[in-house]
């Protein structure tokens, strides 16, 4: 809706600049709507740039493990990336379905515990507001991921193996 | 349009009447048809390297090279204006223009398309100007706005839908077909063209000062050949700044042999006309914001978002439409209230429709992306033809040719530099700011966002140059006058 009010604002901006006769009350009306005209665009920057207009909505989901291979000690994998620091985990969820965590956007770490689960925290971006969601609501902004952060607990009597050793 | 363009009988050079509005027309479809084929390849430029296994940088000179030409040819175009007639040339270069697109569409092997492609460069080098010149001089002045606002509708509106055009045809087809489209209708305009196209100026025997094409073939070919190797290479390359400086030193030589002798090829006494003056240096500077952000936009649109050629240029579509549709508006605007107000008007919206860029993401709604290059483009269409036809207002009949040409020459160099500089100032921005390449082995993910991040910001700064150019295209609008100029024909310029 803020770009059909811009398009407005533009088309009214040229009709009192071009067409008006000179004087003050051409003058305040270009001062004005021309403000008007920069403050939107300001807006529209700042929602863009740093999501003003916006919060982070965390929402988490817990599912079972289960073990990646068939035979000896129940396992997930790592597939480290460059020095280790980043890395994917390959497991294998309670419905059977081998997942891979993403990397864009994501933190994942491996802690032991009592059970074989992993938490995943999702952050979305949500409009503060009703004002907000009909302002901006043709830009799809609304539910984009803002961050992801898998938590696996395994027993210690699960195995971390290269996810390598899985082909 | 045909009611402004009205169709009286109008009287040619010779003294014989012709229909004006059917010679428009015929020069309104041959120059759409010549001005299309300016931007059409960049979107095959993939195909192109995969048919003849050639390169990037290669492949680039199609268009590259079609901009150095069409420079060089330009400033020779005023001359060539003086000695024959405004029929003439542009039948002949529709004539030039067929034989360089039929080139390209039977080409064999890369050599042949590039030849085929600087064949329709020199073609439209010489058309452009002439098809300005002959709108300029068979309008009085206060029809010219409507006049050149139509003019802008094909050289603004022809080469915005090029991209998305083609990106359209190669879904289904090969490359040639980019060419066959092209070629009915310059065949068309060339032998309608016989019928209906009039000499509009007198022309006189002018001796050629073959010094002078010498050194413009050479100023202006270097400087453009240093704009069009920035992309590729830094300011500090010698393939860069050598032909730059060499450039600049032969064209002041040029501008002062110019100014020396009777018969130079760019007459540049048309800048004693304050008026005229003021309005080529908007006009260019206009354009460096323009071209330059032509170039880049989809640049960022495909490597940064990784969105197909057709895809980028449907998101300028809507901005090259509106440049179509608003041309002949303000053109009727500008006959009636002058250029002032349209261009500080056009001015405020393409600075601030340029400073959203400012802050572009990844993540930019497309959107926005859209309708922001919509208002810059909607600014442009306000400021370009308006202000140029003020400046062409302010000189005598006799000085139409050489001020149109003027104003070409410095627009496609202004131009070209306007991109080198953005394109330069996103690569140098870049690569400064990436991170090194020890961390792109230890943490490629963090590297990735890193990276992407040094190219956002290059690209932000090279919107911040458009942006700038802006500006002081804004300032500069102020000092217009505000009600359009009339000059007579004995009046000096």
């Amino acid at each position: 809706m803020i770009i059909l009010i811009l398009v407005i604002l533009v088309l009214v901006f040229s009709g009192i600049a071009i067409f008006t006769p000179a004087g003050t009350g051409r003058n305040l009306g270009v001062i004005i709507v021309g403000f008007a005209l920069i403050a939107l665009i300001g807006l529209t920057m700042s929602n863009d740039l740093s999501h003003v207009g916006m919060h982070q909505q965390a929402s988490t989901t817990t599912v079972r493990l289960k073990s990646l291979t068939a035979s000896g000690p129940a396992t997930i994998a790592e597939q480290p990336l460059g020095n280790g620091t980043e890395k994917i985990v390959v497991y294998r969820s309670s419905n059977n379905a081998v997942k891979r965590t993403p990397v864009a956007h994501t933190t994942t770490t491996i802690d032991r515990g009592s059970r074989s689960q992993v938490t995943l925290t999702t952050k979305k971006w949500r409009f503060n507001n009703a004002l907000y969601r009909w302002l901006f609501n043709l830009t799809n902004e609304e539910g984009q991921v803002a961050s992801r952060k898998y938590n696996f607990v395994i027993p210690t009597t699960w195995r971390v193996i290269s996810a390598s050793k899985l082909k | 349009m045909a009611d402004q363009l009205d169709s009286a009988q109008t009287i040619d050079a010779n003294g014989k009447p012709y229909n004006r509005l059917v010679m428009v027309l015929t020069l309104l479809v041959g120059t759409f048809g010549n001005f299309l084929t300016s931007t059409i390849l960049t979107t095959a430029f993939p195909t192109l390297m995969r048919d003849f296994n050639i390169s990037a940088n290669t492949v680039q000179w199609l268009t590259t090279g079609f901009m150095l030409v069409m420079g060089i040819t330009i400033p020779i175009a005023a001359f060539l204006l003086q000695r024959f007639s405004t029929k003439r040339l542009y039948l002949t270069a529709m004539g030039t223009f067929f034989t360089g697109t039929l080139i390209c569409f039977f080409a064999p092997t890369f050599a042949v398309l590039l030849v085929g492609r600087l064949v329709q460069a020199t073609a439209v080098g010489i058309s452009a100007p002439v098809f300005q010149t002959i709108m300029a001089a068979i309008f009085p002045p206060a029809k010219r706005g409507t006049a050149m606002g139509t003019a802008g509708l094909v050289i603004g509106l022809a080469p915005a839908i090029g991209p998305t055009l083609s990106g359209w045809i190669l879904q289904d087809h090969t490359w040639r077909a980019l060419f066959l489209v092209i070629l009915p209708i310059t065949g068309t305009v060339f032998i309608v063209g016989q019928f209906t196209l009039r000499k509009v100026l007198k022309t006189h025997f002018v001796k050629v000062d073959w010094l002078s094409v010498l050194l413009s073939t050479t100023g202006f070919g270097g400087m453009l050949f240093a704009f069009s190797s920035v992309g590729d290479n830094s300011w500090g390359a010698p393939i860069v700044y050598g032909p730059l400086i060499a450039g600049l030193i032969i064209a002041i030589f040029f501008a002062v042999r110019q100014l020396r002798i009777s018969n130079p090829i760019l007459q540049l006494k048309v800048f004693k006309s304050p008026a005229f003056t003021l309005s080529a240096i908007l006009v260019a500077i206009v354009n460096m914001s323009m071209i330059g952000f032509e170039m880049i936009l989809p640049l960022y649109i495909q490597t940064v978002r990784g969105d197909s050629a057709f895809q980028s240029g449907l998101i300028l579509l809507p901005g090259a439409v509106m440049m179509g549709i608003m041309s002949p508006f303000t053109g009727r605007i500008f006959d009636q209230l002058g250029g002032k107000r349209l261009a500080i008007t056009g001015m405020f919206l393409l600075l601030i429709g340029s400073m959203f860029f400012l802050t572009i993401t990844d993540k930019t709604p497309i959107l926005f992306i859209t309708i922001m290059y919509a208002i810059r483009m909607f600014g442009v269409t306000m400021v370009n033809m308006p202000v140029t036809t003020t400046g062409i207002n302010a000189l005598p009949l006799r000085l139409l040719g050489d001020g149109t040409s003027v104003n070409n020459t410095m627009r496609q160099v202004v131009s070209s530099m306007g991109t080198a500089v953005m394109i330069s100032i996103m690569s140098n921005v870049t690569a400064s700011n990436l991170p090194s390449a020890s961390l792109k082995v230890a943490e490629p993910v963090k590297y990735g966002l890193q990276a992407l991040n040094a190219n956002i910001f290059g690209y932000r700064m090279a919107f911040a140059a458009a942006t700038l150019f802006a500006l002081i295209g804004f300032g500069l609008a102020f000092f217009l006058k505000d009600r359009p100029y009339h000059v007579k024909e004995d009046e000096a310029a």
